[in-house]
């Protein structure tokens, strides 16, 4: 009779439990038979240790949920020399970053390179695009 | 007796004047862009010398540096280096779109075995190198030739 009740009283502790973070807090049950607290080996994972009277019942492995680790992946961010954006089948050269460089500056705000092909102090201009 | 001297100056300075601007002329590219249904298209305008070498960039439609590794031929010659195209960027030209460029151009360039290439590229869709390869000739001067992809027509003006 007595271990029915007892196996009742742990499904009750149980249900009343919640999944905790990285921090060791003391859970509030409502059952003073069973109290929980926490020990921390790893940096992703909680052992939530259960205690019913003097006697280790379980342990239960709880994984950490960080909620401020979300990864926004930046496809199309300039400042980075990314290889996400035009993928084909042709490309032989491997990396991300071969040949890139700082975007030239437009027509207009620099001299045009001194290449000999134009008109020195002349700058192509753009009638329609 | 003192117009002699002002007179000369002005007869030297003209002749000096007037060859220079006997050996450049106004060159006007115009690029005309299949419906090809894509992204804008990506375009290096650049020239090759008689010898095959690259001579330097005319133009540069679209701005990312980034992209420009899949104007492979552009690339190889440049090794990528957007010093190349700096003040000669504009936007990249969308599908079905028309570039009209305007520039000075040195004389020496046409009839003397230089010739005008233009890679193209569009974003999730093959690259083009070389899509258009044209002599520079005067006899040249107003005659469309269409690239291999994206290309409908390319011609340029005096």
């Amino acid at each position: 009779m007595k271990l029915p009740l007892a196996l009742s009283l742990m499904t009750t502790a149980l249900g009343t439990t919640v999944l905790l973070g990285n921090n060791a807090v003391a859970l509030p049950v409502a059952n003073p038979f069973v109290t929980a607290t926490t020990s921390q080996d790893a940096t992703e994972a909680s052992l939530l240790h259960l205690q019913n009277g003097a006697q280790v019942s379980d342990w239960l492995i709880l994984a950490s949920d960080d909620d401020d680790d979300d990864d926004d992946h930046d496809d199309d961010d300039d400042a980075y020399c990314d290889d996400d954006d035009h993928e084909d089948e042709d490309e032989e050269e491997k990396g991300p970053c071969f040949g890139a460089t700082m975007s030239p500056a437009p027509a207009g705000s620099v001299t045009p390179p001194d290449n000999g092909l134009f008109v020195t102090g002349t700058t192509p201009q753009v009638k329609s695009n | 007796m003192k117009k002699t001297p002002l007179l000369a100056a002005l007869v030297l300075s003209t002749a000096m004047t007037l060859p220079a601007l006997a050996q450049a002329k106004t060159v006007t590219l115009t690029t005309q862009l299949n419906r090809y249904g894509g992204q804008g298209a990506y375009l290096a305008i650049y020239v090759k010398d008689p010898a095959g070498a690259y001579a330097g960039s005319l133009w540069m439609a679209g701005g990312k540096s980034k992209y420009y590794k899949h104007l492979t031929d552009w690339t190889r010659f440049t090794g990528g280096n957007a010093g190349q195209v700096n003040g000669i960027t504009g936007a990249s030209v969308g599908s079905g779109r028309t570039l009209d460029l305007s520039m000075e151009l040195s004389d020496a360039l046409f009839d003397a075995g230089y010739t005008l290439h233009i890679d193209a590229s569009v974003e999730d869709m093959r690259d083009s190198p070389n899509e258009v390869a044209v002599p520079l000739t005067t006899a040249g001067a107003g005659v469309a030739t269409k690239g291999r992809r994206y290309v409908s027509s390319f011609r340029y003006d005096f």
